[in-house]
């Protein structure tokens, strides 16, 4: 772990505080409590369904817990795990619908430097239907990035990415940090382990500073 | 609802169907296929049917087509084809326009969800693409409306076009509500072409009506006002508002169940939120 230096606020800008959730009578998350500063990159880590997807997804608000309670300061920008983008559209046709949702003014030079920042710009006029698993994935990224959010929910967001891209996007991961983002990023790779100030295993639907 | 974002969905709607091979090829195949069965099956011998929209006390004499007064109201003398036309014509842009609409709306439904998350409305989306949908499925009907003068003589063609265009909304309608409902291809197209099969294609048919028992079911199904206001405006001079009426509160109550359906599988929290205390 690492503490370069940075804009770290002390007030937490995610907070979860009891989070039980249950799928078809198991039970996915047992009171899960566990707060981001901005300011650090928090890894949250765990086997596969141990629940990790679904913990995000509820941060996000895409999924209602059972018991708990979320306290966010700010807007949420969220990088699902698996690619959700619309077949049909291409690459700069995602990033206008978004930052029309958005409401972002000027959506032209913040997509261009999130395009070439990730590598996209040659695929701007791209389908995502036609488009490889790592251009969608750096759509995907580039998606939960967009309008410059205070927190930022990243399921495992470089599954598909090559090195070169996967080393661009901790750098901007550490750039996020010291601008005083809160960074919530979902990872099973060990060696990412070195790269986060704070880290949290699930295991059994417990969740535990690691 | 803000203009912009309807506008927004609506565009990035039109783009997605443009491109969407599959479903547009049904813009052709569907109404050539309904016409080509007509043409095929239904001989030019003339029948008697009867309007249903039109009581006999608003019947005015002469018509341009015989038309006489029946026990239930009036009575219409005309081929079997040029009728089949009229009321498949309706069913065609119907099962084009829900075709299309269910695709729209059960297509990519996380990246959608994803969009809510950033800010858009649910109402929003479902208004750009109800009005994305509106201009694809007007461009169907005018191919549709260009194929009929081939098997019928209109009395009033402009307003039987308004019927085909009602067909398409009820139906676009229907699809959008259908597609909010249910997640998979399959159930959505069962139930889009069950409704159009029974109601648009079998139990609007003026052939079937003439000899059907319970009507009142009959006159409540989502095409029995557009097919109306299309086969009253195809065969004669009377009224078609109370027939318009009906086709446009079916479009606007179906698209306001799909709106709620849409706002509550689609939406999301934002913020501080607390849950099971």
């Amino acid at each position: 772990m690492r503490t370069p230096e940075r804009l770290q606020t002390t007030q937490p800008l995610l907070e979860a505080r009891g989070i039980s959730f249950a799928f078809l009578r198991r039970t996915v998350l047992r009171g899960a409590s566990l707060s981001v500063a901005g300011g650090t990159i928090t890894g949250v880590v765990g086997e596969n369904g141990s629940g990790k997807t679904t913990l995000l997804r509820i941060l996000a608000g895409l999924t209602a817990p059972d018991v708990g309670e979320v306290n966010v300061v700010g807007r949420i920008g969220y990088c699902p795990q698996d690619t959700e983008l619309f077949q049909l559209l291409t690459v700069r046709e995602h990033l206008r619908l978004f930052a029309s949702a958005l409401e972002i003014p000027a959506w032209e030079a913040e997509a261009e430097q999130l395009a070439t920042r990730l590598a996209l710009r040659p695929y701007l006029d791209t389908l995502v239907r036609n488009a490889s698993g790592g251009t969608r994935q750096k759509l995907n990224l580039a998606l939960a990035l967009l309008g410059d959010p205070d927190v930022l929910l990243l399921d495992e967001p470089y599954a598909a990415f090559d090195w070169q891209t996967y080393e661009a996007f901790w750098e901007l991961a550490a750039e996020l940090r010291k601008r005083g983002k809160a960074v919530l990023l979902v990872s099973h790779l060990v060696h990412d382990r070195k790269r986060v100030d704070q880290l949290w295993e699930l295991s059994d639907g417990v969740i535990r500073c690691a | 609802m803000r203009l912009k974002h309807v506008r927004a969905e609506a565009w990035a709607s039109l783009h997605r169907l443009a491109r969407n091979r599959l479903a547009l090829s049904l813009v052709l195949v569907v109404p050539l296929t309904f016409f080509a069965a007509v043409l095929i099956t239904t001989p030019r011998r003339p029948t008697t049917v009867e309007l249903a929209s039109v009581p006999e006390e608003e019947m005015v004499m002469p018509p341009r087509v015989p038309i006489h007064p029946g026990p239930r109201g009036a009575v219409l003398d005309a081929s079997e084809r040029s009728l089949s036309a009229v009321f498949i014509a309706v069913a065609a842009v119907g099962a084009v326009a829900a075709l299309l609409a269910l695709d729209l709306a059960q297509k990519d439904a996380a990246a959608t969800r994803r969009l809510v998350l950033s800010g858009q409305q649910p109402a929003e989306i479902l208004a750009g693409r109800f009005a994305a949908l509106t201009c694809v499925v007007m461009a169907a009907t005018a191919c549709v409306a260009a194929a009929l003068p081939l098997l019928v003589r209109a009395e009033r063609f402009g307003l039987m076009v308004v019927g085909l265009c009602l067909g398409a909304l009820v139906h676009a309608a229907y699809g959008l509500l259908v597609g909010a409902i249910f997640r998979r291809d399959l159930v959505g197209i069962l139930l889009v072409v069950l409704l159009v099969n029974l109601d648009a294609g079998w139990l609007q048919n003026p052939l079937y009506y003439a000899g059907a028992q319970h009507r009142v079911v009959i006159r409540a199904l989502p095409a029995h006002g557009p097919a109306q206001v299309a086969l009253v405006a195809a065969f004669g001079d009377y009224p078609v508002g109370h027939a318009a009426l009906l086709g446009l509160g079916y479009a606007v109550l179906l698209l306001a169940a799909a709106a709620v359906v849409f706002t509550l599988r689609i939406r999301v929290a934002r913020g501080s939120r607390r849950f099971g205390h």
